[in-house]
């Protein structure tokens, strides 16, 4: 009998029937982000300001998510053979970074923390950076865990 | 070629190569890094464990940054 119901919207399709509430989330988070760039470090408002979404996104990420703790499926776990080049791209950046940290000057020698630090020498810089790690963050561990 | 130009060809390069392996990996359905992330984090102690990485990254950027700030 349940197999005739029609059946409801679930997950990405009900967010897409909702296109102003995306838009309004996505312009409420931009808002953010440029508020919070604005904020002095080592100051209790900016403490906030990161903790707030990290907590957000922290139970999200675990909440309940002891029910979706299967295995991925065996395609797409990964192989000596498809997995070492990732782990070799990621062993080079971080051997790289390291090198970069122990030489001097910074000027000729720019480690990722720096490249940053210039990037977020402007709060337009600061703002985008923020954003990009909140997006990280979301897409890590709630969209990830949203799709199952 | 100077210090500084070749340290930055290096990051360049590895992130050029991550972005031909990952075309290459999208195009065959192999491990893309999407698929490696996903494996990588998978489990609730590993998650908690990158969850805790992403956490600490944020606020050594914007709480306890060094760049040039507004004010």
């Amino acid at each position: 009998m349940s197999a005739h119901r029609p059946l409801a919207p679930t997950g990405r399709a009900q967010r897409r029937a909702h296109p102003i509430r995306s838009a309004v989330a996505v312009a409420a988070c931009g808002v953010y982000c440029w508020a919070t760039a604005g904020l002095r470090p080592f100051t209790v408002p900016i403490d906030v300001g990161v903790a707030l979404p990290a907590a957000v996104v922290g139970v999200l990420a675990l909440w309940g998510s002891g029910d979706r703790d299967v295995p991925p499926a065996a395609e797409n776990q990964p192989t000596l053979r498809n997995g070492a080049p990732w782990v070799a791209v990621f062993g080079l950046l971080a051997e790289w970074e390291a090198l970069a940290y122990v030489s001097s000057p910074r000027r000729n020698h720019p480690t990722l923390s720096s490249m940053a630090n210039t990037a977020m020498a402007t709060h337009a810089g600061r703002a985008a950076l923020f954003a990009i790690w909140l997006l990280l963050g979301w897409g890590l561990f709630v969209r990830h865990e949203a799709r199952g | 070629m100077s210090q500084r130009a070749l340290t930055l060809a290096g990051y360049a390069a590895i992130a050029s190569g991550a972005v031909v392996y990952q075309s290459v990996t999208w195009v065959r359905h192999s491990l893309t890094l999407g698929r490696f992330v996903r494996w990588l984090i998978w489990g609730r102690a590993r998650r908690v464990l990158f969850l805790l990485g992403w956490a600490w990254l944020g606020w050594h950027l914007f709480a306890r940054g060094n760049a040039t700030f507004p004010g």
